[in-house]
């Protein structure tokens, strides 16, 4: 016998703790690793727009999910020590070398970190590889990205694989470094009693540190942003800290603080399991913690899909024109007589057709982009700011059908209904309009905003905003500009028949093929910015638009609106974000559910004496049934509680915050969103139930 | 009060059976305090398991009161030891989570009493063995002669009919030994308890009225105490040395 075979006979013996232990490390290194490969992938890489609020939003539910996980594996280690502890206590004591003891079991412990890690790595690869083949099957109408494996993806994972062992491996050098043998023996029956004396005040605190940090780090920015156009900077954020801190002193006052109070009666009918669930320690108390915000960064992914849809949802219906497009009119696009001609191939009738022109000339703005160091907007006003299109009254008329009353030297803007300004964007700033190239101009002034969503492109500000201006100072623009600054708009309607989503196919082709290269830019694209920086003009970029593919996501600066078409593709130009999102909240609950499952056996087991104390004192199995519910239940019911309510009220505070008010299609969303929260709250009960039969299996209560 | 006649229990390891009580027959009168000495390996653990219903019998009858504890459901057995027994144990038993106010109450709780009620009578035990000043500690914060007389406190807290105490004083000073052999007599000249008390421990067996001495799995003698402390521990002594072989009792 020797020292090596007294070890593997241990550990035989031991197979279901060293099992849980393998099983919690290469689940939480799979999860995180599925996530990574998903993310660096170029199928999502090239879909979320970089520095966009998507990618922003994963990024933030990444970090929530690694730390979750990352507390779960110092955890799992805990308490595969505190299981391991008394054979070591016992080899110590027997005189065994502690170096050499320490050497066993950190060399016994690498190996299986190490290698429960590359076990979860290559599951994470394949589960992420299986999950990126159908988002890329489902999304391939609109995206051309496909899934593949990055170094980066495998990098990420090899890293967290890497700290993870680090963390195990520190954890067990603290443990072995416990200088006495007892202290060591005793570790399998060490518990850590919550403070005894945790007062209304702690749970108070808790709740004003909670408001504290949402209102620093979420609200206030906002506000002072919107009213001072200050920046407070991103130091607001860790403020959200004290959030977590607040959450913390509310669950170890709900575990806590029991007092005998107004009700003494209910406080001693559950007396028992107040006193059990204080011996279960602050551990109890962390890993509630992390499954709130994993049920919450769960949420805050699975309400991703209703909030966007609630955008889609009658964004059409503002369209006053079914078709509209414009051009330069030195390319050589679409004409009248193709149009109607294409129409005929396909069946479909033209209707209300109409076309005007628009001049581009340079105009005067306010450039708004940046912070100062102080965290205060720089807004500087440029003579020559950008290339903006502008139309005659007359023709706005004819287009519209609206009236337009417009004097000379005087605009307006046309905007998509319902724009309302921000702290970048603000109506009215041009005054001067440039004759073409010349430094001749006319004197601009602002006086007021006309609503014409089909003539509105995008935000309408900046590079985007155009003009209503009278017919005079029309002319006066117009005179010697090239054909390239002369812009046709077309309007028109068809029925929708079965054939116009074939007939908009072609048409959207044919409009892309037959575009001229002035106009082959992504929508950011500043004319006069180019002019200026020359080479460095990092914007200078072609639109990559695919003709025959529509539905395929492209930031294209004379990007037709065909609105039947795009009602059948909008779904399928969000479809990577809607699967991607739909998978962290999947990794999250997952987590969630692992966590809490292997939270409510090692209830159970450290619970195990008192429960057998208890049943020699008279309490029969109904009540011992009982009184494992309230311990179990403890691990799910306030997370689940926090987690959900406190997602609705960020979420609810989000959408007031955006605009003040909630829109119809917010109000749906709210819906779905509740029907979500439910869908998490099912999912919950049904994990406890079935760590309820598990734990009461553990215990023999079945 | 406690009659146990004919008992017999074996444990059964692969294909060998060992006998650990053969026809152990015994009684225990009301108000009476009984202890029950032998060498390790004799059966009174085994007994005292039996008794409190924590593994079956093979054969024979454990009568409380004149009722038959084997012949009960699993349900009846968890009210015989809620209500009619009352339990100490070497290692105390106590709910580290829980006041020692709160765990003497713990027998009402699980019995689910008012509360005035339950709060009323620890008080009441409480005081009786001296230590109401700490009602309001955890176990943690006491000494373990303190833990002990808590947990009789707590034995007693539903008025059971007998008391049952393995090795109670097993993991004490001989100081806290006394204290908490004190609270057992306490219990009996004041509320008539009946306690049986399983022991290695001569000095707090010759507290007792009546000690049986266990051998082998059978009852070997059974010694009456004449009421001289003194007198009935050096008898006691005698017998142990002679159980044996000549040595005397580890925990003399």
């Amino acid at each position: 016998m020797t020292m090596n075979k007294v070890w593997d006979k241990l550990r035989k013996k031991n197979r279901t703790n060293y099992r849980q232990f393998q099983f919690c490390i290469s689940f939480a290194v799979m999860l995180i690793s599925s996530f990574l490969m998903m993310l660096m992938s170029p199928l999502v890489q090239n879909t979320l727009p970089t520095g966009g609020d998507s990618r922003t939003q994963i990024y933030m539910i990444f970090a929530i999910a690694m730390a979750g996980c990352t507390i779960f594996i110092i955890y799992a280690t805990g308490l595969f020590y505190r299981f391991k502890s008394r054979d070591i206590g016992v080899f110590l004591a027997l005189g065994t070398d502690k170096s050499k003891l320490t050497k066993a079991t950190l060399a016994e412990t690498a190996k299986i970190v190490a290698a429960y890690s590359v076990l979860g790595i290559a599951a994470g690869s394949i589960f992420s590889l299986f999950m990126g083949k159908i988002f890329q099957l489902i999304a391939s109408r609109a995206n051309d990205n496909k899934f593949a494996f990055t170094a980066m993806g495998f990098a990420g994972s090899f890293l967290y694989g890497a700290v993870v062992f680090l963390l195990v491996m520190a954890v067990m050098i603290r443990f072995m470094g416990k200088s006495n043998v007892m202290d060591i023996l005793n570790q399998q029956r060490k518990q850590e009693p919550l403070k005894k004396t945790v007062t209304r005040g702690y749970l108070i605190s808790g709740a004003a540190m909670v408001i504290a940090g949402l209102l620093i780090a979420f609200v206030m920015p906002t506000v002072v942003t919107k009213l001072f156009q200050h920046w407070m900077g991103a130091w607001t954020n860790l403020f959200y800290l004290l959030v977590l801190l607040g959450l913390y002193r509310i669950m170890v006052y709900s575990i806590a603080s029991h007092r005998r109070g107004r009700n003494p009666q209910k406080y001693y009918n559950n007396v028992i399991s107040y006193g059990m669930l204080k011996f279960q320690g602050g551990s109890i108390v962390r890993n509630m913690l992390v499954i709130t915000l994993l049920i919450m960064g769960g949420l805050f992914a699975s309400y991703y899909v209703p909030m966007t849809m609630s955008g889609l949802d009658g964004w059409t219906d503002i369209y006053e024109a079914m078709y509209n497009y414009r051009y330069p009119m030195n390319a050589d696009e679409v004409t009248f007589e193709e149009l109607e001609q294409l129409a005929a191939e396909y069946d479909v009738e033209i209707q209300d057709y109409r076309e005007a022109e628009f001049v581009a000339v340079p105009a005067s703005g306010i450039r708004s982009e940046n912070w100062d160091e102080n965290g205060n907007l720089i807004e500087e006003y440029e003579d020559r700011f950008a290339v903006n299109e502008c139309i005659g009254a007359s023709e706005y008329e004819e287009l519209t059908g609206e009236k337009a009353d417009v004097a000379d030297g005087t605009y307006y803007m046309i905007m998509a209904p319902g724009t309302q300004e921000s702290v970048f964007h603000m109506f009215g700033t041009m005054d001067k309009l440039y004759l073409g190239q010349s430094d001749e101009y006319l004197d601009m002034e602002y006086q007021g905003n006309v609503s014409y969503m089909s003539l509105a492109i995008g935000f309408g500000f900046d590079g985007e905003a155009r003009y209503l201006i009278s017919d005079r100072d029309y002319e006066v623009l117009k005179e010697g500009l090239d054909a390239e600054y002369i812009i046709k708009q077309v309007l028109f309607d068809t029925e929708n028949s079965e054939n116009v989503l074939d007939f908009s196919r072609t048409l959207f082709e044919q409009f892309v093929l037959r575009m001229s290269d002035n106009m082959n830019y992504i929508s950011y694209y500043n004319e006069l910015e180019h002019e200026a920086e020359g080479e460095n003009y990092m914007y200078n970029q072609p639109a990559e638009v695919i003709a025959d593919n529509p539905a395929a996501a492209s930031d294209w600066k004379y990007a037709p609106m065909f609105v039947y078409m795009e009602e059948e593709y909008s779904l399928l130009k969000y479809a990577v974000y809607f699967l991607l999102f739909i998978y962290v909240a999947v990794i999250c609950l997952a987590a969630v559910g692992i966590i809490s499952y292997t939270r409510s056996q090692s209830v159970g087991i450290s619970s195990r004496q008192v429960f057998d104390d208890v049943r020699k004192l008279g309490a029969d199995k109904g009540y011992l049934q009982k009184l494992l519910k309230v311990q179990v239940k403890k691990v799910y019911v306030l997370p689940t509680v926090v987690g959900c309510c406190g997602m609705a009220v960020f979420e609810l505070l989000m959408l007031f915050m955006n605009d003040g008010s909630y829109s119809k299609g917010e109000i749906q969303a709210m819906g779905a969103m509740a029907v979500l929260t439910v869908c998490v709250v099912l999912y919950q009960y049904l994990i406890y139930r079935m760590s309820l039969k598990k734990v009461a299996g553990m215990l023999e209560l079945n | 009060m406690l009659n146990v006649n004919h008992l017999y229990k074996s444990y059964k390891t692969g294909n060998v059976t060992y006998e650990v009580l053969k026809d152990v027959n015994f009684k225990v009168d009301e108000g009476e305090f009984v202890a029950v000495m032998g060498p390790s390996g004799s059966g009174k653990t085994t007994l005292l398991n039996c008794i409190s219903c924590f593994i079956e019998h093979d054969k024979g009858e454990i009568k409380l009161k004149g009722r038959e504890l084997s012949k009960l459901n699993e349900k009846q057995i968890a009210k015989v030891r809620n209500e009619d027994l009352g339990f100490v144990f070497q290692d105390f038993m106590l709910l580290d989570g829980l006041t020692i106010l709160e765990n003497v109450c713990i027998p009402k709780v699980i019995k689910e009493e008012p509360y005035r009620v339950m709060e009323e009578k620890a008080k009441g035990l409480l005081k009786m063995f001296g230590i109401l000043d700490i009602a309001d500690k955890y176990p943690a914060e006491i000494s373990g002669g303190q833990k002990q007389r808590t947990a009789v406190a707590r034995s007693l807290m539903n008025d059971p009919l007998l008391i049952l105490a393995d090795e109670p004083t097993g993991n004490l000073d001989s100081r806290s030994s006394e204290a908490v052999i004190g609270a057992f007599l306490e219990a009996q000249r004041e509320l008539n308890a009946t306690t049986f008390m399983v022991t290695h421990d001569s000095f707090s067996a010759s507290y007792c009225d009546r000690v049986i001495v266990m051998k082998d799995g059978k009852v070997y003698t059974e010694l009456k105490s004449s009421g001289n402390r003194r007198a009935f521990l050096d008898e006691l002594l005698s017998v142990l040395k002679n159980l044996n072989g000549g040595e005397s009792n580890d925990n003399e």
